[in-house]
């Protein structure tokens, strides 16, 4: 039996009613992860069988089961897992076993999950090909001379090739959505402040969530329901206050579409995708309303300050002296940090550690971070504005389909621009869901973004359900 | 910007770079503040012109509990000894 193509309901209900047993149907996804040649990810823990023997007894005993009965789980390698390597796609945490779990293993645990392995990412989360990891780049899940997106490019792989139900990976800006998009996947990166970064490794904490991959809508749902919640070890958490649940009504919808941005999407050649979703749901009777949200576009220069200043900060702890790596030739403390840090961070991250304190030094500081911040305060209180006139953002995932090898690395700032799409979500601090949304013309997968207000997740759910129910995608 | 003030971002990023990775650097960093740059020219009213300011959220009560123990904290330290981080020699 192929359990990889169960949705997590049935899945685990067959855990639950004992059609099969942990050890067994996890077994299936631990061997598609030994002879993956993707490089999706970079190590299958050990002891995922004792974790699926303890599920199975809890089966036999009749015991109450969680959401994730012995669903075999891969967490991106920023995602601290008591006893197991997590090592952000670096060499700097190469050798880095995590002491205590992060908030998010220990919900997934709580929840029966069944954690397999660590998935392949760009180096600390800052890339969008997965090509800057330290341990080689992770291939399209449809196509080897294609980057499969990143930096949660791993964990959008295995989902995709079915080496697990799905994967909890990090989105500081875009970093689930596009490589979900690029794989054909759906990834769902939730409001700022609802799921605990205790236990991640920082890269720009002010922009970041964990969020789910998965192959269809209602498994991310699931999967968002297991990790998210209050957790005191994080004081970026809020209060999540009660929404009404409102019954998804395609007539009463409400779609904006900004402006600033679908001038960029204009230029696209994978535009008629788009066009055509716009109508069809205008045909279904959704209204389609244009709204003008001035330097809207410029939330991707305010990401490329704030996430950097921020990266340079939170990097600073790499100095040989705590994280394992360390240059045994430093004769003096001051070689030990420089010597260090120059040998184990990649050129990606050493440009942003750069940048970012450029952006944070004196003289600088209040013509880019102070007026990148403004400019994001700005934005979220007139987006706050345009969430009461529409009940949706709807958007491209990215400019097109997952990039050939090597288009993206040589002109960094081409890299960044590809960005524009995701970014503005985390600069928001909004909710956003990326679902498979038709081919390009070399047949791989292009994706739909919806963005909403904060805490509007299970609008989030119910629309983007519908769009994937009851669209026909190809153009 | 100068070749000069590129090796002194180098040094308060604790990161070496050769004379060509310098150069090369210096022209990445001029297109990307060029193009950071674009938030200087957004006109975003008065309102947020106050300075940037942070609400306190909850805090952890201050209270003692267990946490890791000193073996966990060295458990990744590449030299440790007598329960301390080891460090080069820093005063004579």
């Amino acid at each position: 039996m192929d359990y990889s193509k169960l949705s997590i309901t049935e899945y685990a209900d067959g855990i639950r009613q004992k059609k099969w047993t942990a050890v067994s149907a996890v077994e299936t996804f631990v061997k598609k992860c030994k002879s993956d040649t993707h490089n999706a990810v970079l190590e299958i823990f050990g002891d995922w069988k004792k974790l699926a023997a303890a599920v199975d007894k809890k089966a036999a005993n009749n015991e109450k089961l969680g959401a994730l009965a012995g669903v075999p789980i891969i967490i991106k390698d920023n995602i601290l897992y008591k006893g197991h390597i997590a090592s952000a796609g670096s060499r700097m945490l190469e050798k880095f076993m995590s002491p205590y779990n992060s908030t998010v293993v220990e919900k997934l645990l709580a929840a029966d999950a069944v954690i397999i392995g660590r998935a392949n990412m760009d180096e600390f989360s800052m890339g969008g090909t997965n090509e800057t990891s330290a341990y080689g780049a992770c291939k399209n899940a449809l196509s080897d001379n294609n980057v499969s997106g990143g930096s949660s490019g791993g964990c959008a792989v295995a989902v995709a090739c079915g080496m697990c139900l799905g994967a909890i990976g990090t989105d500081t800006g875009g970093s689930v959505r596009q490589p979900a998009s690029f794989n054909g996947i759906v990834g769902v990166k939730p409001t700022y402040g609802t799921v605990s970064r205790y236990g991640i490794v920082a890269y720009a904490g002010s922009l970041e969530q964990a969020g789910a991959l998965a192959k269809t809508v209602q498994d991310a749902k699931i999967l968002l329901n297991v990790i998210k919640g209050a957790d005191i070890n994080d004081a970026a958490m809020v209060q999540v206050p009660t929404v009404s649940s409102v019954k998804f009504d395609v007539k009463k919808l409400r779609i904006g579409r900004i402006k600033e941005v679908w001038q960029a999407a204009k230029k696209m050649e994978t535009l008629a995708v788009y066009t055509a979703v716009f109508a069809e749901l205008e045909k279904r009777g959704a209204e389609i309303i244009d709204v003008s949200v001035p330097n809207f576009d410029k939330c991707l220069a305010a990401y490329y300050i704030i996430a950097p200043a921020e990266a340079s900060t939170n990097l600073a702890r790499f100095d040989g002296v705590k994280y394992t790596s360390f240059a045994e030739d430093a004769e003096n403390l001051d070689e030990l940090y420089k010597k260090t840090r120059t040998r184990y961070f990649g050129a990606e991250v050493k440009r942003r550690i750069m940048l970012g304190n450029f952006v944070l030094s004196s003289g600088f500081y209040d013509s880019y971070y102070s007026k990148a911040v403004k400019l994001q305060r700005h934005l979220r209180a007139r987006m706050t504005e345009v969430f009461k006139k529409v009940d949706c953002v709807l958007l491209p995932t990215t400019f097109g389909p997952a990039l050939e090898f090597g288009r993206c690395t040589a002109d960094p700032v081409q890299a960044y621009l590809e960005d524009l799409f995701t970014v503005p979500a985390n600069i928001l601090g909004v909710p956003a869901i990326s679902v498979p949304c038709g081919k390009a013309e070399n047949g791989l997968p292009l994706g739909l973004q919806i963005m909403t207000d904060k805490f509007n997740e299970d609008f989030l759910f119910a629309a983007s359900g519908y769009f994937v129910d009851n669209l026909r995608f190809d153009v | 910007m100068e070749i000069k003030e590129i090796q002194h971002l180098a040094d308060l990023s604790y990161l070496s770079f050769s004379e060509e990775e310098l150069k090369k650097f210096k022209d990445e960093f001029e297109k990307m503040l060029l193009f950071v740059g674009q938030v200087a020219d957004a006109e975003i009213g008065s309102e947020q012109e106050k300075s940037v300011s942070k609400t306190l959220k909850d805090l952890r009560r201050d209270e003692v509990k267990e946490s890791l123990s000193n073996e966990e904290v060295l458990g990744n330290a590449p030299k440790a000894r007598g329960g301390c981080f080891v460090v080069p020699q820093v005063v004579e």
